[in-house]
């Protein structure tokens, strides 16, 4: 049986009055793409968010792994939930990068003060995600002085620098340019071929349908329709997954 | 009038206020940063009492809380008060007021970053102490230091008012040896040492900002 | 050299700023007094009114000679700008002319007065000899100080205590004798009786630490106000008049030297 990196059972999330998520279920597989697609509003960010610990769920499982981070709306102790942070990475639309620190500080910081690691290794691997990041030679640059392109680039090294076992885009290429988006997913495409584990919430239907094994259509806090990539894209069965994806082929 | 033992005298003032300057942020700096935490804690009461503090050492006026930081001890509690109590006052009274003013700018630079460096700095599993002091504050530093300047300027002006706990600096002196003599000379250069003391802070504080101004 | 080439300039500036020239006729028919309003009972505030001796006998000159009074509280520290800007046409205030003779343009003195020392009846201060040692107060820019400090009348005095504290005004003084910050306090008899008044705590030493004159002090060179003032106050002298509202203030008493 294949081993499941990320469980996620009936999960559900309302802002006041207003559910967003209605028992959403999930699993991926290691080494799986899953891409999440669906109109704004729909709830794909805020699933990624509760997936990823910034938003706490109403109720519902959350498992990483062999630890459970919310079993049925309870969180479990500190301890769980560091261990589990440990275990996933997030890029974000807006890359937050760390304005005040060099490209290398950024992404070696947390490596060693946080999961004080070794500094030759982290130094290493640093270099070495770089230079395949074709970001060889900007290692003392500031954010401020690169291009969106690559400071998105820098972003995703920093997430791959905790060596997390499952790597989550959010709308990561949504903040640049549309001639930069090229090169970032270029480099997801490349980590995919590596056996990345990852979960991408994007509007490139294209792109999710070119490098995702299989592919979520959400609507309104739902689930609409879940499938291979190639049939989903090509041969929707729900009427408005058919309505969606026409309107962005458009 | 010799001009030889005014300046003497003045240069002696001079050292006053710099001693009441230097001391006072060393206090009010670090206060304030704690009563911006708790003017934004989460809990309402300490938040409110904070807000209380704040709304009070800005709404009345710093020779008030000289007075009463002084003499507050003898008529409040009867406390028999020392000749030395006198500049410690002055200190406390500085420090508690000027605490409030660099409270509400900490707490404007804080709030002014965005929520995205915090949620980054989640991820990435730095605890709430480390998230503060490496990630937010130095930010927050970069963004406050116009308005510390002005503040910090301000005060080198207001150190002329520990005069009214008999603590004599640079301008009581001044105004005192003019008054001897009939004359303006002394406010003259009185002003002239303000502002070469202004000068150098401004330009301290220049420099400040212009090392932070390697990021955006 | 310099600062003195470069103040006359900028007061010159400030002259023309403020429109205020220097007038050297009396007033026309206004009559501006300063005066330190935390002064009694030359001149303070009671229940929201000027009050006095010092302003009552000013009231009276401005009263006689057909004048507008106008009692200007000022900033005692910024008195010589006041009356050389002409925003005032004269100091009225138990104001010491020992020490200053050259300043102003004076009016005869017109009472004596002496600078005492008051403490707590259990200091055991009983004599100036006894502030050796001690802590004392005094207003700053007053008589007083200038006799204790270095160069004045009394420096072997000033010299024998602890501490000479410099209070911004007479309340301070005695707020910090109150609350043991001071031994004592250097003062003007007036005031120190003024204060002692329904304190049985405080005592004030019967050995005086200066003697002293008031006078009226007038613009240098503004001789035609000062004659005017000092022949009116004369008259008052000479029927009782200037007797009878010092005797408000002092208890019966007539302190008023002036002969008419």
């Amino acid at each position: 049986m294949p081993e499941k990196v990320l469980t996620i059972n009936k999960l559900s999330k309302s802002f006041g009055a207003l559910p967003v998520l209605k028992e959403i279920s999930l699993e991926v597989e290691k080494g799986e793409v899953v891409g999440i697609i669906g109109p704004s509003g729909s709830g794909k960010s805020t699933l990624l968010r509760c997936a990823t610990m910034l938003e706490t769920m109403d109720s519902g499982t959350l498992t990483y792994g062999d630890l459970t981070v919310c079993l049925e709306g309870c969180y479990a102790d500190k301890p769980v939930l560091r261990a589990a942070r440990n275990r996933f990475g997030l890029v974000f639309q807006n890359f937050n990068l760390f304005p005040h620190y060099s490209v290398l500080k950024n992404i070696t910081d947390a490596p060693l003060c946080v999961q004080k690691r070794d500094r030759d290794e982290v130094m290493q691997l640093a270099h070495s995600l770089l230079a395949k990041m074709g970001l060889s030679g900007r290692e003392n640059a500031y954010p401020c002085q690169l291009s969106g392109g690559q400071q998105q680039r820098v972003s995703i090294v920093r997430a791959l620098m905790m060596k997390p076992e499952i790597l989550f885009f959010d709308e990561p290429t949504s903040a640049l340019d549309p001639e930069l988006t090229g090169e970032i997913l270029k480099v997801i495409r490349q980590l995919a071929e590596e056996d990345m584990t990852m979960v991408i919430v994007t509007h490139e239907i294209n792109f999710a349908h070119d490098v995702a094994d299989r592919i979520i259509f959400m609507a309104d806090g739902l689930i609409v329709e879940e499938g291979l990539a190639h049939d989903l894209v090509n041969a929707p069965s729900n009427d408005r997954t058919r309505a969606f994806l026409s309107n962005i082929m458009k | 009038m010799d001009y030889q033992i005014m300046l003497t005298e003045l240069l002696k003032g001079l050292l006053v206020s710099v001693e009441i300057f230097v001391l006072t942020l060393v206090f009010s700096l670090p206060l304030g940063l704690i009563i911006a935490l708790g003017r934004m804690s989460g809990n309402c009461i300490i938040r409110n009492i904070f807000r209380v503090y704040i709304s009070i050492m800005r709404g009345t006026p710093l020779m008030l809380q000289l007075l009463v930081c002084f003499f507050g001890p003898y008529y409040i509690f009867n406390v028999h008060l020392s000749s030395e109590y006198r500049f410690i006052a002055v200190i406390l009274a500085f420090s508690l007021n000027y605490a409030a003013y660099f409270a509400e700018i900490y707490r404007g630079g804080i709030e002014s970053i965005a929520v995205g460096q915090y949620e980054a700095a989640r991820v990435l599993g730095y605890s709430q102490g480390q998230t503060f002091f490496k990630i937010i504050m130095p930010q927050v530093v970069k963004r406050i230091i116009p308005a510390i300047t002005n503040e910090v300027i301000t005060l080198v002006k207001d150190t002329s008012l520990a005069f009214s706990l008999s603590v004599l600096e640079m301008f009581t002196i001044a105004k005192q040896i003019s008054s001897a003599h009939t004359t303006m000379i002394p406010f003259v250069v009185a002003g002239v040492f303000y502002y070469i003391f202004n000068f150098v802070v401004a330009f301290g504080m220049g420099r400040l900002e212009k090392r932070l101004n390697y990021y955006r | 050299m310099m600062l003195k080439h470069i103040f006359a300039l900028l007061f010159c500036g400030l002259l023309l700023l403020t429109g205020s020239g220097c007038s050297e006729s009396g007033p026309d028919n206004k009559f501006t007094v300063g005066f330190d309003a935390d002064f009694p009972p030359y001149g303070y505030v009671e229940n929201g009114e000027y009050k006095g001796l010092d302003l009552d006998l000013a009231r009276e000159v401005a009263r006689r000679n057909g004048w507008e009074i106008e009692l200007k509280p000022i900033n005692w520290d910024a008195k010589d700008m006041e009356l050389n800007s002409g925003s005032i046409d004269c100091i009225w205030n138990g104001f010491t002319m020992n020490g200053r003779e050259d300043a102003y343009e004076w009016s005869e003195p017109y009472a004596y007065n002496r600078q005492v020392v008051m403490t707590k009846k259990d200091s055991g201060i009983n004599s100036l000899s006894d502030l050796a040692g001690k802590i004392v107060a005094v207003q700053t820019d007053t008589p007083v100080q200038k006799a204790l400090i270095a160069g004045g009348s009394r420096e072997d005095l000033g010299r024998s205590f602890k501490q000479l504290v410099v209070s911004p005004n007479y309340n301070n003084a005695v707020m910090e004798l109150e609350a043991g910050s001071v031994d004592a306090v250097a003062m003007d008899i007036g005031v120190a009786e003024l204060k002692q008044r329904g304190r049985e705590d405080f005592i004030i030493l019967s050995e005086p630490v200066i003697f002293e004159e008031y006078g009226i002090g007038f613009r240098k060179g503004n001789v035609a106000l000062r004659d005017t003032v000092q022949k009116t106050l004369k008259e008052m002298v000479a029927d009782g008049t200037a007797a009878a509202i010092s005797g408000k203030y002092f208890n019966g008493e007539n302190v008023i030297t002036l002969q008419p």
